[in-house]
């Protein structure tokens, strides 16, 4: 990666040709642009950076900074470069300079639902063999990405690569894990410590979100898509059943809970019909409710699912 | 998890081996020693092999770090927020190395760019930038003066803003010492303290963070667990991949600077309500300046109003400090 910041001597309005606008974030707009000394395209992602304000957003710093950390890793979106710059009103601006990806897990599970058609198996196992890979990765550099979800990961559709991407919320964390904020995290993906007021969390947050996504690639619907934080935890006590003392020790002195409905748990098989064995098996070690019981992103590598998956090139 | 010495234990041990620059040496753990999960051992492969790539020393700063800590402490941050901020601090000022007698506001607002963005990467609620600007300092900075300050701070550092400290290294040795659990939370406090008690001190940070987190730790061990000390203390080198000679060094330095004065901190968090003691906000040191820093210019007092933002009992509270100069930077770096 090329100095960040320093942004050789072009300014970004220089360096490159904003082509389409392909997002929009809290901070700004993301671009598909041309990179115009070599021509390839790239993602401008654009942070304004209000001067009466409060200096660079905490989400960017940790974002680019994280990225400086992790970018060399296949399976997280690189980070080019970071360019400084002004709009028309002389404002700085920063632009955050990502190898462009033209599509998301989110638009490629879309496309198979309006199709009717299943994303195959081994499809599955690759895209979800990567995210495990990429996951332990940034786990392994003590990197807690706090909102995993399908449309924060990038894909190259005739390759099938897939890439972490937005690491807006993510954070270094200091073991023994400390008070963060329990605010994360997109709704339908958020692990049910998160969802009960824990401030002390950890890696298992991540794989909890991991488990959603898998069980979602396989059955194209969203596996507990909650409408607000009670609606969440309803949709997962349902499934999963209501948790109590003796499978989660402790989750009766969470900030958040209250007396919820009783349901015994299903079996995940239910959810997730047409899911083999050993991924039933995978899912529910990720979807566990003691979060120290939940797998690592590591050991879901190891799993017999990935057993007849050809890893050489993920 | 495997128990010590048993034959799954044995076999996992011989593949067990740190690379740390060069070296790739196996390592066999004195009977205390836990086998850590592999998270926890990955972390602390890529710990070792990055701490080089962050750490930096630095010449006299102690008046700059002495104002972080009242800074830290008026806002109650993390230690690992304090520590990171210096980190900043001794990495920006030894790229850059700037003439802080000729503009000692330069070096107070690289310090308050240092502690902002630390607080923007660990705390989860960040004080507004006006507020950083607590204890006796001759100089108030607008918030655009301090953004850009950030930026040039971000990218002198190339934004590598997650570096590893000896706080990285604590909870790891600790995992692998095998130290009764009630103990713990007990000994990281105690650890954190005295980094932050030793960390003013440029001779102290001119050792590698996990040297440093080494020393700080034999201390504690000496405190707390006297009678297992010495066990404790041969197996921190063999962690580290480090010399004990080095180790040892910085111990007798720590120990030096704990007997003489108890440090910034004496060895505990100041309350609030204590009086703080007040940094200048300027560096003793000398720098020879080869930069094309010139253009950071001084203008007369903006007219930006002091108390922005604030609540009225916070404006009285701040009122003797208003014939302090403010400062706007033009004609920025881009």
């Amino acid at each position: 990666m090329e100095k960040p910041g320093g942004g050789g001597v072009l300014s970004a309005k220089e360096a490159f040709e904003k082509l389409e606008k392909v997002g929009e974030g809290t901070y700004g707009k993301v671009y598909r642009a041309r990179e115009k000394a070599t021509g390839k395209i790239v993602a401008l992602k654009k942070t304004r950076l209000h001067e009466d304000e409060e200096g660079v957003p905490p989400t960017t710093l940790r974002e680019v900074s994280i990225l400086r950390m992790l970018s060399r890793d296949p399976h997280v979106v690189r980070l080019m470069d970071v360019k400084q710059g002004q709009n028309k009103e002389g404002k700085t601006v920063l632009y955050l300079v990502f190898e462009y990806m033209d599509t998301d897990l989110k638009k490629f599970i879309r496309s198979f639902r309006q199709t009717g058609q299943t994303v195959p198996p081994q499809t599955i196992k690759s895209l979800m063999y990567q995210l495990c890979k990429g996951v332990a990765f940034c786990h392994g550099h003590g990197i807690l990405h706090r909102d995993l979800k399908p449309h924060n990961l990038l894909m190259d559709p005739k390759t099938m690569m897939l890439k972490i991407a937005d690491l807006g919320l993510a954070r270094a964390f200091t073991v023994p894990i400390k008070k963060y904020t329990h605010e994360i995290l997109t709704l339908w993906y958020r692990a049910p410590e998160v969802l009960l007021g824990a401030t002390h969390y950890s890696m298992a947050v991540d794989i909890w979100s991991v488990g959603c996504i898998f069980a979602e690639l396989v059955t194209k619907q969203a596996l507990f898509p909650g409408d607000s934080e009670l609606q969440q935890l309803l949709h997962i006590f349902r499934l999963l059943g209501t948790p109590n003392e003796d499978v989660w020790p402790g989750v009766s002195k969470l900030m958040n809970w209250h007396e919820y409905p009783q349901w015994n748990p299903q079996s995940l098989s239910t959810a997730v019909p047409s899911l083999d064995e050993l991924g039933l098996d995978l899912l529910s070690q990720m979807l566990k409710y003691e979060p120290s019981k939940r797998i690592s992103a590591k050991k879901a590598m190891e799993h017999a699912y990935f057993d007849d998956l050809d890893k050489r090139h993920l | 998890m495997p128990q010590p010495h048993s034959p799954s234990f044995l076999l996992c041990q011989q593949h067990y081996s740190f690379s740390f620059q060069q070296h790739s040496q196996t390592l066999t753990p004195p009977s205390p020693f836990t086998f850590p999960d592999n998270h926890q051992h990955d972390h602390l492969l890529s710990l070792l092999s990055k701490q080089r790539a962050t750490h930096s020393s630095f010449s006299p700063r102690h008046d700059v770090v002495r104002w972080i800590s009242t800074v830290s402490d008026f806002h109650a941050f993390a230690p690992l927020t304090t520590v990171l901020a210096v980190n900043y601090f001794d990495r920006f000022v030894t790229t850059l190395r700037f003439q802080s007698e000729q503009k000692p506001w330069m070096t107070h607002l690289a310090a308050l760019a240092c502690v902002s963005l630390a607080a923007k990467v660990e705390e989860t609620r960040v004080p507004l930038l006006f507020d950083f600007q607590v204890g006796e300092s001759k100089f108030l900075f607008e918030a655009k003066t301090i953004q850009k300050m950030e930026l040039l701070v971000l990218s002198t550092l190339e934004w590598k803003m997650n570096p590893v400290t000896p706080i990285s290294f604590f909870q790891h040795f600790l995992a692998r010492l095998g130290l009764k659990r009630h103990l713990h939370s007990e000994f990281l406090c105690r650890c954190q303290r005295l980094l932050l008690s030793v960390i003013a001190d440029s001779r102290v940070m001119s050792y590698l963070p996990s040297t440093l987190a080494a020393a700080i730790m034999i201390h504690i061990i000496k405190e707390i667990e006297p009678l297992n000390a010495t066990e404790y203390q041969n197996q921190l080198p063999g962690l580290l991949k480090t010399s004990e000679e080095q180790v040892n060094e910085c111990y007798k330095l720590i120990l030096g600077l704990y007997v003489c004065s108890n440090g910034i901190h004496n060895l505990r968090r100041k309350r609030l309500s204590e009086p703080s003691s007040s940094p200048d906000g300027v560096i003793d040191a000398s720098f020879s300046c080869d930069s094309s820093n010139d253009s950071w210019t001084v203008a007369s007092p903006s007219v930006e109003p002091v108390f922005k933002r604030r609540k009225p009992q916070d404006q009285q509270m701040r009122l003797p400090s208003v014939n302090r100069v403010v400062i706007d930077v033009l004609n920025t770096p881009r």
